[in-house]
């Protein structure tokens, strides 16, 4: 292990942890500025497209601008009258023409006016609408300076009539005054201060009449006004009748200048008159040029209103294109703004993305630089635990330069280190338990060795105890063993005695195991051979007593029942050496001990006498001899299986048959034992006097005799035969018995059937009696109370699709019988039948 | 209780032979629903031969009447002897079950 300082120790982690920080802080930043970048140049292009509407928007408004102005400048020229202002107005509207040209033009800086469409048509428009403009200009400029000059003209006109009219005024003023003096005064006249003649006519002079100069006077006002009027007159119409008036005038000058003959002014006056008369004149006089410049005024407004209606027109078509290029421009704007919009989310998402990779890729370094060799080093830790840590598994991790790979680096050495520790430690077991093996191995083969010998023992001893007795005997006996250990020291024997008797013997050695096993068959051979030597029972026990008290060193003793039966006569002669007194069972007076003989157990010292008891058996009557293995089977709570409650056992089995007895007695005392070991061996023999020396089996002219039915249903077909052989022994015909034993049929298979309990197979006696002129049979079995009368007749008359399967069975039963009755007594039910004997 | 399957034209022939109660009855229905199930026949059971019969037996007889006439086949007893007989009595199964006293009798009966 290298030696580092703590200040090595710390920067590393930090470092990796530092740099994947910084590594997920700096992918989000760039992505988010190169995402920022991507979409601000974006949005700059769009923004630049959307601003090259600009421009042509803003020449289009200036092109409207410029038109109105046209509009407002043109009716100026009507009214200037200068030629100085005139110009100066034609020049800006010269101006604005070109302006309006160049506007045109400029208009083509809208990238998207491709120069077909509506827009186009409307700048051809204008375009047309501009040169006609201009030339209206030059019509304009002509006319008025036509105008103009005729206006001048006429101003000279006038000025001539005017001068024409002082020269006028100047001769006939004078002239006028003297007259009106000569005729106030008499006076011939101001500067001439005599006195006019008597004849009243002035003398040297043309005498003119004081009216005709008067009228002179006058109408040269006249015609002198009237010419001015007609010089300023707006109305072409009213021209007439002031031509009309001059004329009147000029005609009433000449009336009145030729009274005047005689004055000497007279021809002077003629000549001065008649210029007058020529400006006058309606022909290129005042009025012609008058008329003339009215004319041309009118011609003016015309082209000027022409003009206002072009310049009104290119607003309109302007206004238009200014629409047309606004809601483009607008459009444009929108996309741009849509453009801007989704480039914000564009950014939104791709800063998501930005931060998720930042994410992952910090979670995969994470996950690479800690996690990973910690959850390396968990696992190594935890294989090692359980012993398979293979030293290559943080080979990866070890090569690392960090401190983890620093601490996978020392848990290897130390896992090394343990692992050779352990594997010393586990040679060491292995060594030991090898050895152990090898004596455990030594062990158990003598133990097999041993147990196969005890197997064998035990095969032996099982052997030499008989099963049956010979079946010649036609006696039923069963013995049923099951040893507490491999050898028992029980022990039971059935032995033919010849002469139809039958020995069985039941007995118990005092210990168990081996030693008791060695005993018991010590005694078993000794009682056989005294039992075949024909002894009474008695006798066997006491020389029996002697033979196992004379070399009893180990002080083991026997209890023994040893018991003889005659056949025949069912006899039992019997002697009990200290064992537990057997019971006999009776269906009559129910489960009895048998009566003790009061002998010592065996082998317990020399010397001592066994008394002997006998006692009748009546046919079924059962003798049932047990070991203290069954009455002193205990239970998991100490509680002993006890004499008392076999005999109660008994007294609820009945009748059974030996074998049956003998396996319901074992199967009460291990139910009563539970899983509690067996702490004796357990032995019984059940003999019964066998029914079938009963006069059921025809036997004989008996009146009366009982049958247990076995719980089989083809035992009911043995019943029948039986049945048949009592009708026969006594004097009922088959027909008759046949009916019987159709009933018995019905009622029994019902039984058998339904009657079965938790108590297992209901246990049925049947009972024949020859009585008066018929048979009556009485049927009793233990099931649960059933009447079976109370079944309903079934309908006999129903078609075949209507009849039930079932229920015939008592129909037929009360069909074939006289009487059928039911009872039910202590815990039995009992039917009773009467069958008269049918002739 | 034994059987014996023989066809007698288009009817099928049994002949049951022993005692048919509580014991056998089960066997006896199998073997029968055996014996005729594989035939499309009608069916003649002769009784000559069977000895006792009790309710249990009869089961089987009422089961299998069912049976054919759910199928649309004819069945007859014959044959019967007079203990047989008096149980069919009995329990009204000789009005429900067409009944005949010899084997050719039955087998023309159901061959209708």
């Amino acid at each position: 292990m290298t030696n580092r300082s703590l200040l090595d120790w710390r920067p590393k982690l930090a470092t990796r942890l530092y740099a994947a920080i910084g590594g997920a802080v700096a992918f989000v930043l760039v992505s988010s500025i190169v995402a920022w970048l991507a979409f601000v140049q974006l949005g700059e292009q769009q923004r630049e497209i959307a601003s090259q509407h600009l421009p042509a928007i803003t020449h289009s408004l200036q092109l409207a601008e410029r038109a109105a102005q046209i509009a407002s400048i043109a009716p100026r020229l009507l009214v200037v009258d200068s030629d100085d202002a005139r110009s100066n107005v034609i020049e800006s509207l010269t101006a604005l023409e070109r302006e309006i040209l160049g506007l045109l033009n400029l208009l083509k800086t809208d990238s998207q006016d491709d120069g077909v469409g509506a827009e186009a048509d409307l700048t051809e428009a204008v375009r047309g609408n501009g040169q006609n403009f201009s030339s209206l200009l030059r019509e304009l400029g002509q006319t008025e300076a036509q105008r103009a000059a005729l206006e001048v003209e006429l101003g000279r006109m006038t000025a001539s009539a005017v001068e024409t009219h002082h020269q006028l005024r100047e001769i006939i003023v004078p002239l006028l005054d003297d007259r009106t003096f000569f005729l106030v005064t008499g006076y011939q006249s101001l500067d001439d201060q005599r006195p006019v003649p008597a004849s009243g006519r002035l003398d040297g002079e043309a005498v003119v009449s004081f009216g005709a100069l008067f009228d002179l006077e006058a109408e040269v006002n006249l015609m002198t006004v009237v010419l001015s009027e007609m010089g300023a007159v707006e109305d072409a119409a009213l021209l007439t009748p002031l031509v009309e008036r001059f004329e009147a005038a000029r005609d009433r000058f000449s009336a009145a200048l030729a009274r005047a003959d005689d004055l000497p002014q007279a021809n002077t006056l003629r000549e001065i008159f008649a210029k007058l008369v020529a400006v006058g004149a309606a022909e290129s006089g005042i009025p012609d040029i008058r008329r003339r410049v009215l004319e041309l005024r009118q011609e003016s407004v015309a082209v000027v209103d022409e003009s206002r209606q072009i310049a009104s027109n290119i607003s309109d078509n302007v206004n238009q294109i200014v629409d047309i290029k606004r809601s483009r421009s607008e459009a444009s704007l929108a996309a741009t703004e849509a453009i801007v919009s989704n480039g914000q989310q564009l950014l939104l998402w791709l800063n998501g993305f930005a931060l998720a990779g930042a994410i992952l890729i910090s979670w995969l370094y994470i996950k690479r630089s800690f996690t990973t060799p910690v959850v390396k080093l968990t696992a190594a830790a935890e294989a090692f635990e359980q012993g398979d840590y293979d030293p290559n598994f943080l080979k990866s991790t070890s090569a690392r330069s960090d401190e983890l790979g620093q601490l996978a680096t020392t848990f290897s050495s130390m896992a090394e280190e343990v692992r050779a520790r352990t594997q010393k430690l586990d040679d060491l077991v292995a060594e030991r338990t090898d050895q152990l093996n090898k004596k455990n191995e030594a062990l158990a083969q003598s133990l097999e060795r041993i147990e196969d010998e005890l197997e064998m023992a035990q095969r032996m001893q099982v052997s030499i105890l008989p099963k049956r007795v010979p079946e010649r005997l036609r006696t039923s006996i069963f013995a049923e063993m099951k040893a507490a250990r491999a050898v028992g020291g029980d022990f039971y024997d059935f032995i033919d005695l010849g002469e139809n008797r039958l020995g069985f013997a039941i007995a118990d050695v005092s210990d168990k195991g081996v030693p008791a096993a060695f005993m018991m068959a010590v005694c078993y051979t000794k009682l056989r051979s005294l039992a075949l030597r024909g002894l009474s029972p008695g006798t066997v026990m006491e020389l029996l007593n002697e033979d196992l008290s004379a070399d009893n060193d180990s002080a083991m003793f026997v209890t023994a029942f040893y018991a003889v039966v005659d056949l025949e006569q069912g006899t039992l002669t019997y002697a009990n050496a200290g064992h537990d007194a057997p019971i006999l069972s009776q269906s009559a007076q129910g489960c009895n001990m048998l009566k003790s003989t009061r002998g010592v157990a065996l082998g317990a010292m020399p010397g001592l006498t066994y008394d002997e008891l006998s006692y009748t058996l009546r046919p079924g009557d059962t003798v049932f001899c047990y070991t203290d293995g069954i009455t002193e089977a205990f239970n998991a709570s100490g509680e002993a299986f006890t004499a008392g409650r076999l005999i109660s056992l008994l007294d609820e089995l009945g009748p059974l048959p030996p074998e049956a007895l003998c396996a319901e007695v074992v199967h009460a005392v291990e139910k009563h034992a539970g899983g509690s070991p067996q702490s004796d061996d357990i032995t019984c023999i059940a003999f019964r006097r066998d029914p079938e020396d009963d006069p059921l089996h025809a036997e004989g002219n008996v009146a009366e005799a009982s049958y247990v039915v076995r719980p089989d249903l083809s035992d009911i077909a043995v019943l029948a035969e039986r049945m048949l052989a009592f009708g026969a022994a006594n004097g009922v015909p088959d027909a008759t018995m046949r009916k019987i034993n159709l009933a018995l049929d019905e009622l029994l298979t019902n039984t058998l059937m339904h009657g079965a309990s938790e108590k297992g197979v209901p246990v049925i006696t049947v009972r024949a009696q020859r009585r008066d002129n018929g048979v009556e049979v009485i049927v009793e079995d233990d099931a649960a109370a059933f009447n079976p009368l109370d079944q309903e007749a079934p309908d006999i008359g129903q078609p075949l699709e209507d009849r039930p399967v079932g229920g015939l069975g008592i129909h037929i039963v009360r069909s074939l019988i006289d009487d059928v009755a039911y009872s039910r007594t202590g815990d039995k039910n009992r039917v009773t039948l009467f069958k008269q004997i049918e002739t | 209780m034994d059987l014996a399957v023989e066809q007698a034209g288009a009817v099928s022939v049994v002949a049951v032979k022993g005692r048919i109660d509580g014991s056998n009855a089960r066997e006896f229905e199998e073997k029968l629903m055996a014996g005729i199930g594989a035939h499309e026949t009608s069916v003649v059971l002769d009784m000559s031969t069977l000895d006792y019969i009790s309710s249990a037996g009869l089961r089987v007889f009422l089961v299998v009447a069912k049976h054919l006439q759910e199928a649309d086949r004819g069945f007859a007893l014959c044959s019967l002897s007079a203990e047989v007989g008096e149980v069919f009595e009995i329990t009204g199964f000789n009005s429900i079950i067409n009944i005949h006293d010899d084997r050719d009798a039955a087998v023309s009966a159901v061959s209708g």
